[in-house]
Parts: structure tokens; C-alpha cells; sequence
């Protein structure tokens, strides 16, 4: 047993070595590791739930049994075309790498941008929600008031804890990757459960979960539905941390693409039985949809506040468990795109720590970030109290559009790739679509460009702008700087094998 | 709309399978002799 996993590691570092790139992070993860990163990061007890209240004051209880499952439907198509992709090119740069190597250097430069720009926002909004939860349930346990301040001490305590706890290394977060993983579920069979036999009243028909035509929002159905499905897409998002982790991965080629693929499914499958049991129990849906948080409404009233009250408890650890591994992938994003000197300050954050093989700088520099967004929300508060602005939610639309961006370009280019003949069927790697794979890219691609045109229109038009803007600095910093200096993935290919094996050695020391 | 919604609810899970079991098929016929790793364009 030990005797095959230390072959399939030695053939997955030759895989590494064709890239060019060294083995430097520790490779220790096994497949249910893979599948529970990303499963965590999706994280049906943190999207599907904190944002339920939007699904059902736009959409209505059919946002539950047709939004989530359309949403489902075309991100199963999305994440089976990445999972071709990372099973081709098996390394940490992912999206990025995947651009450049099937269209150009600066096709990554950008797709790696925009990666990083949906990242941070990812981060700092799961972090921050994660202390707009915790803050008024631990200020209940020591006695003390919940205000803006103190939710920003708990945010920069978690997200102190969660750089140590990625700083100390991967087999740990892995290990509390694998234990979230069997969270979510067991949290959803006790929801379900409860809800199916303890409800207090009577349970809503199976039809209710499919009416349509009722919004409690002041907009015609239709486009009332199509905002509603935020709530899905935002839940959807993040499946690419099983990519991020590939060089951490045994048999990544084959495990990672799963970990991709399956995380989505299981969201789907676990996240429709929740929702729909949630859904059935509603008792009056205007009110639910008028409520501070719905989903905690909903479950209240069908099974009492102090019910209530222990969802909330388990519901927060859930994005607890979310944000540590949000910032494993982002960290390991920005070490892979900072080892082809991507960004300023590259040396630092391509740094692996001898010690923890961990990218720590790259870790702590993830915190800091999301910190300082955070505070900049602080302040901005501070200085005009009355503000109906949210700049979080705000980065939280800018961040799943930026992160879908970045999810569609290496799949359009995979296309442009195979109709001129440079990308051919000798290249997938073994997870692959075969003959279904042009099908399900095209598709993929068509879904990705409706859902960015409806994640920018009102109210959600600043994030376009913001994106048009965010477009507009990067193609300065390109144009200014990096379109002469960035050397890419490429320049790792004239690397030679003696300089790959000095470099490993400082590790296997 | 109930029996649409179950339909599309059953199609999601039919196509997620579908994929499944072509990707793991897939896995098994693998033939690593003719994989070539892409590196990309060499203009």
C-alpha cells in the first residue's frame, strides 16, 4: 500500500516536472481531501443559507426547487468542463495556467487578475459573514454588545486563527477539511429530519416547492426571478480549490477532477434536500421573506427558537469551516501565479515555508488583504453612519462575477484551442468528456455569460462598473508594466532538471 | 409546474451521472503511452 503511494507520487512529481516546476508544496492529500476542499468552500450551509432570504423575497418558493436545480444543472456542466482541464494541466495555477499555456502569457496574466480580484472578495465576505454570525451569539454567551467594532475583532480573530491554522500545514486543514465535509452533511440529515417528523404545523404540499409567479420584491416575476438566482450561483462557487490543491493532491489527475466534479454534485443533491424541507416548512412565506435572516425564521417557527437558535450555532461553525479552506485556495492560487512573477513583491509570495511546506507569506498576505477590505468597510461606516451602502456585498457580486470570468476564459480558449489544432485529444488528461466535451464547453460558456449579465443588473449595476473599472486598472498595469516584464508559465519550461531537483532538496532535507 | 420541476430535478441527476460514468470510463481506458502533456503554443 505504502509501496504504490510512493509510486503514484514519484510519477505525479514527473507529471509536475514537465510544467517545469518543482515538487514544494507537501503532496499528502487523498481523494475524499480533494473533494472535501472544495465541498467546503461551496458550502451549502453558508451560501444557500445566509442568502435564502434573497431567493425567496425575489423568486419565491419556487426559487428553491427550480432556481437552485437550474443553477445546479449548468454549473455540473461547468465544473466538469474545468475537471477536463485540471486533469490536462495538473498544476496550482489552475484557471491561470490553463489560459496560458492554451492561448498566451497574457491571457493568463489577466485570467489570474481577475481570479485574484474574485478571490479576496470571496475570502473576505465568508470571514466577515462568518463574524456578522458569531458576534451577536458570542456577545449573548459573555455578557457583552454586539456592534460594528466588535464584529471586526471576531473577523480579525478568525481570520487570525485560520492564517495559523493554513500557515501550520496542510495535513491539518486537510484533516478539518474532511471533518467539515461530514459536517455539512450530517447538519443537513438533522435539519431534514427534523423538519420531515417534529415540524410544529402541518408541512406545505410537494407543489410548493415549484410555485411560481409570486415575488415579494417590486419587480415583474421574470426578472425577479432571474436576481433571485444569486442565491444559487453564490453558492456555487469556489469548486476550483480542488485545481488549487492539485500539486497537493496524489494522483491529482485523476482525484482532483473528481474532487471538482463531485463537490458540485453532492452540493446539488444535499443542498435541494435542505432547501426543499426548509422550503415545505414555511409556514408564511411573506413574513419569512421580510425577516431579518429567512432561513432561521423558517426553521424557528416550524420547530421553536431555541431549535432556532441551535441552527444558528451550527449553521456559523459551518462558515467557519468555509473560510479556513477559502483561504488554503486562494494562497496556493497566489504562490502559483508569484512563482511565474506575476505580481509585485512575487519572491515573497512564491515562498514555501521549509518547515510546514505551506506558501505562509502568500497565507499571511491572503489575511492581511482581507483584513484591510474589511477595515475600509469599518471606516467608511464610521465616517457616514447613515449609509444604506454595503461594501462587502457589494465585493461579494464583484467577486462571483470575477470568479465566473475566470472559470469561462480557459474553457473559451480551450475551444479556440481545439478548432485551430493545438489542443488535441493526445492532450486530456485521463478524467475527460470525450465526445461530449466540445458540448458541454459551449454550453458551459453560454451559461457563464448569462448569469454575469444578470449578476450586473439593477440593483446589482456598481458591481459592473466596479468590474469595468477593475478591467480598466489592470489593463494599465499590463500596458505600464507586465506586458514587457511578465515572463509567464513558459519561462518555467527552460528550467532545468538540476535546478528543479536543487530546489526540492531544500525540502527533503 | 410540480411534474416539470420534478422532470428537470431528474434530468439534473440523469446528466450528472451521465458525466460520471463517461469520465470514469474514460479513466480506465486511459492509455498513458499515447497522452502527450500540453504545454502550450510553440510559435
Amino acid at each position: 500500500m505504502e509501496a504504490n503511494k510512493q509510486k503514484q507520487m514519484l510519477e505525479d512529481k514527473k507529471h509536475l516536472h514537465r510544467f517545469g516546476y518543482a515538487q514544494e508544496l507537501l503532496r499528502d492529500m487523498g481523494g475524499f481531501s480533494n473533494f472535501a476542499i472544495s465541498f467546503s468552500i461551496i458550502s451549502i450551509l453558508t451560501g444557500a443559507v445566509s442568502l435564502y432570504g434573497h431567493g425567496l423575497l425575489y423568486g419565491g418558493p419556487g426559487m428553491m426547487g427550480f432556481g437552485w436545480t437550474i443553477v445546479a444543472l449548468f454549473v455540473l456542466l461547468i465544473a466538469a468542463s474545468m475537471a477536463e482541464l485540471a486533469s490536462a494541466i495538473p498544476t496550482a495555477g489552475a484557471l491561470y495556467h490553463w489560459a496560458a499555456v492554451l492561448a498566451n502569457k497574457r491571457w493568463g496574466w489577466y485570467t489570474a487578475w481577475i481570479n485574484l480580484i474574485g478571490q479576496i472578495g470571496i475570502v473576505a465576505g465568508i470571514d466577515y459573514s462568518f463574524a456578522l454570525f458569531a458576534d451577536p451569539l458570542l456577545s449573548g454567551v459573555f455578557g457583552y454588545t454586539s456592534t460594528e467594532t466588535t464584529t471586526l475583532i471576531v473577523f480579525a480573530i478568525t481570520l487570525l486563527l485560520h492564517g495559523i491554522f493554513n500557515h501550520i500545514g496542510i495535513r491539518l486543514v486537510a484533516r478539518l477539511n474532511d471533518f467539515s465535509a461530514w459536517y455539512h452533511i450530517g447538519v443537513v440529515a438533522v435539519l431534514v429530519i427534523s423538519l420531515a417528523f417534529f415540524t410544529k404545523h402541518d408541512l406545505q404540499p410537494l407543489s410548493y416547492l415549484y410555485q411560481v409567479g409570486e415575488t415579494f420584491s417590486d419587480k415583474p416575476y421574470a426578472i425577479a426571478f432571474l436576481i433571485g438566482l444569486l442565491q444559487a450561483q453564490w453558492t456555487f462557487t469556489g469548486y476550483d480549490a480542488s485545481a488549487h490543491t492539485i500539486e497537493e493532491t496524489i494522483n491529482p489527475r485523476v482525484r482532483a477532477a473528481w474532487g471538482i466534479f463531485s463537490s458540485v454534485a453532492f452540493s446539488f443533491i444535499f443542498g435541494f434536500l435542505m432547501l426543499a424541507f426548509v422550503t415545505l416548512s414555511i409556514k408564511d412565506a411573506g413574513a419569512a421573506a421580510g425577516a431579518g435572516n429567512a432561513f432561521i425564521y423558517v426553521i424557528s417557527e416550524a420547530l421553536g427558537g431555541t431549535f432556532g437558535n441551535i441552527v444558528l450555532w451550527l449553521v456559523t461553525f459551518a462558515m467557519w469551516f468555509c473560510g479556513l479552506a477559502s483561504i488554503t485556495s486562494f494562497s496556493r492560487m497566489m504562490y502559483a501565479f508569484s512563482r511565474d512573477k506575476g505580481m509585485p513583491g512575487s519572491r515573497h509570495w512564491a515562498e514555501i515555508s521549509v518547515k510546514y511546506r505551506t506558501p505562509a507569506k502568500a497565507i499571511w498576505l491572503v489575511v492581511i488583504l482581507s483584513f484591510a477590505l474589511a477595515l475600509f468597510d469599518y471606516v467608511l461606516k464610521a465616517v457616514n453612519p447613515d449609509t444604506s451602502y454595503t461594501t462587502l456585498s457589494f465585493l461579494t457580486a464583484v467577486s462571483v462575477v470575477g470568479l465566473y470570468v475566470a472559470y469561462g476564459i480557459p474553457l473559451y480558449l480551450k475551444l479556440r484551442a481545439e478548432a485551430r489544432g493545438d489542443f488535441q485529444a493526445k492532450h486530456l488528461g485521463p478524467w475527460n468528456l470525450g465526445k461530449w466535451s466540445k458540448p458541454i464547453n459551449i454550453l458551459s460558456l453560454i451559461w457563464i455569460v448569462f448569469i454575469c449579465i444578470v449578476m450586473v443588473i439593477p440593483p446589482n449595476q456598481n458591481a459592473g462598473y466596479a468590474l469595468i473599472g477593475m478591467m480598466l486598472l489592470l489593463m494599465i498595469m499590463d500596458y505600464g508594466y507586465y506586458r514587457k516584464h511578465f515572463p509567464g508559465p513558459e519561462a518555467a519550461l527552460n528550467v532545468s532538471m538540476e535546478q528543479i531537483k536543487r530546489q526540492e532538496a531544500k525540502f527533503e532535507e | 409546474m410540480m411534474v416539470m420541476g420534478i422532470l428537470l430535478f431528474l434530468v439534473t441527476v440523469g446528466i450528472a451521472i451521465a458525466i460520471a460514468y463517461q469520465a470514469n470510463e474514460n479513466v480506465r481506458k486511459f492509455d498513458e503511452g499515447e497522452h502527450e502533456s500540453f504545454l502550450g503554443r510553440r510559435d
